[in-house]
């Protein structure tokens, strides 16, 4: 039972839903109606507000909106700073933002299947405009379209099919966030290469220390079932 | 003639809980219909020039934060032009430029550095590059290593650089951690590097046959 | 006639390619090809690699042009790379990808003139060595 020291934590059920991968926007929603009804007091003080702000914004289901639901959660931290500290509501804020940023299914998040060349330079070029609307410099567009294209290149090559998202990071730091997955036999000698002991400059090597070099986090898990690449650049 | 709809209390307690939840929102448009004329109307009225109140308040805040706002730009603006002071890029000679480094590089400058630079040699299709680091005082291995990019980055382009103005205290440093400039052409000065440019570009300097004096 | 989708022009002894199109394995393999036939079909002793077009270069596509600039070699003929984009640059640096076997130069003129200094040189050394023959 929460009591009034603690910052908001999802309930049991929704907490499940949120720690997986892709965060879906009606769970999204939900995780915001339960931590504003907390924060504010009572559920139905809290519900006319919040109804209110997602009206603003035209929040609903069919209309996910990633940037209108910050706005939103702006806006009633606001008012719950009248009824609780500042400590708890910023930490409740910053848990709830880190769900918002799990979620995929936003407007603005795209995801290219990776099946054939021609999808390396499809998924570059959305690379590129994200990255170019997003603000960041030439240079960090361009490391940001070479990354995509290493690594769409290493899923055509040796793992055969897979998929590439890209995705605008909000929040107190912005940037952009690139996530490779296949289900291809997974990469053998990942220490080797990561270490930067594997001598050949061909292939797989080259395009995973290179990129590792151009972005500010990068991320493999790999394994028998597949490979996972999260790499993340930074707007400065 | 038409009487005004009685409201119940309850609608009365109603709607001033609306207007509560609405200011709360941000939006000041709302009122309340006075009715009624009895103690409850005191409440109403209050709350209607309460209203009136916070949306002057607001709109003076607003212009005070619109003011902020262009000062903010301005100071930006300013930062910007300091920028480039300390580090522009100059054309010394036909297709040679020049870069005076002043100061200390950090990671986002130097970037924007090499950025601006290598446009530049593109730009002005230039041959040459001198990169002169007489003005910077502290070298540790993140700024040694931003030169030695930017070095590698303009010979790719096609151009030729020059690094000059090394202190034989930062030379030194530059030995201890470990860094190979053998690949990279280091002369003493902004003169000798221009002089080299133009033997890269097969040009002297000659004495005129006659000069000319008015 | 070949259909080629990489058009090849000669410029007195050099080869010019300008490559507008994202090049993969099919199109490179094809490539290397015709400029090998052309360079023994006309005797050129340079290769001019324009890659202004090019706007993401990844280690493949810098690897690719690296194997052309080092078959030509092995034909005889210096390969430059002109046109490069400054972004391109500066992340084949960060990447640390070197191209190895191509020069590069700002644009068509100086890598002409690169290589005309190159045939000029080699044609003095040349004269050395018949005059020390003689």
């Amino acid at each position: 039972m929460n009591t009034d020291k603690h910052p908001w934590t999802p309930s049991e059920p929704l907490r499940k839903k949120l720690n997986e991968d892709n965060v879906q926007t009606e769970d999204l929603l939900i995780a915001v109606l339960e931590c504003f009804e907390y924060l504010l007091g009572s559920k139905a003080f809290a519900r006319p507000i919040i109804d209110q702000q997602f009206r603003k914004e035209d929040l609903s289901m069919q209309h996910p909106d990633k940037e209108g639901l910050v706005r939103a959660i702006d806006n009633l931290i606001k008012v719950s700073l009248c009824f609780k500290s500042e400590d708890m509501v910023r930490q409740s804020k910053n848990k709830l933002l880190r769900f918002v940023n799990h979620c995929k299914t936003d407007i603005a998040q795209r995801t290219v299947d990776i099946i054939s060349e021609s999808d390396i330079v499809i998924s570059r070029n959305l690379g590129l405009e994200m990255a170019t609307r997003l603000g960041f410099s030439k240079t960090d567009c361009n490391k940001i379209a070479t990354t995509i294209s290493e690594l769409a290149r290493n899923i055509v090559r040796y793992a055969g099919s897979g998929k590439i998202t890209i995705q605008p990071l909000i929040g107190d730091q912005k940037g952009i966030e690139i996530l490779s997955e296949d289900f291809g036999s997974g990469i053998e000698n990942l220490d080797e290469i990561m270490g930067g002991s594997y001598q050949s400059k061909e292939g797989l090597g080259m395009g995973i220390v290179g990129s590792k070099r151009l972005m500010d986090e990068f991320d493999i898990e790999t394994g028998e079932d597949g490979t996972r690449i999260r790499a993340v650049k930074f707007l400065r | 003639m038409a009487k005004k709809k009685t409201k119940s209390m309850d609608d009365r307690y109603s709607r001033v809980a609306e207007i509560i939840s609405a200011a709360s929102m941000g939006d000041y448009t709302q009122s309340i219909e006075i009715t009624e004329q009895d103690s409850f109307t005191e409440l109403e009225m209050g709350m209607n020039f309460m209203i009136q109140n916070l949306t002057e308040e607001r709109d003076r805040r607003e212009k005070a934060i619109h003011e902020l706002e262009e000062k903010l730009e301005t100071i930006r603006k300013q930062q910007a032009a300091i920028s480039e002071l300390s580090t522009p890029i100059i054309q010394i000679w036909d297709s040679v430029l020049t870069l005076p480094v002043i100061g200390v590089v950090d990671s986002r400058r130097s970037e924007e550095m090499m950025e601006s630079l290598l446009e530049e040699v593109v730009e002005t299709q230039s041959q040459c590059v001198i990169i002169d680091v007489t003005g910077v005082n502290v070298v540790d291995t993140k700024t040694a290593d931003h030169f030695i990019k930017m070095v590698k980055a303009v010979k790719l382009l096609g151009a030729e650089c020059i690094i000059t103005g090394i202190s034989p205290e930062i030379a030194q440093t530059l030995t201890n951690i470990g860094i190979d400039l053998t690949n990279v052409k280091t002369l003493r000065n902004l003169r000798d590097g221009l002089k080299e440019s133009l033997r890269i570009m097969g040009l002297g300097v000659g004495k005129l046959k006659t000069v000319k004096r008015t | 006639m070949k259909d080629r989708s990489i058009p090849i022009i000669k410029l007195h002894g050099n080869l010019l390619v300008s490559i507008q199109v994202d090049l993969d394995d099919q199109l490179a393999l094809m490539l290397q090809d015709d400029i090998t036939h052309e360079i023994v079909k006309t005797g050129a002793s340079g290769l001019i690699l324009d890659v202004s077009a090019i706007n993401i270069m990844d280690s493949y596509i810098a690897r690719l042009i690296d194997n052309i600039g080092k078959n030509a070699r092995i034909m005889g003929a210096r390969s430059v790379v002109v046109g490069l984009q400054p972004a391109i640059a500066i992340t084949l640096v960060e990447m640390g990808m070197e191209m190895e076997s191509v020069e590069t130069a700002l644009n068509l003129e100086a890598g002409l003139r690169l290589l005309d200094e190159g045939r000029e040189e080699e044609e003095e050394e040349e004269d050395d060595i018949e005059g020390e023959e003689s």
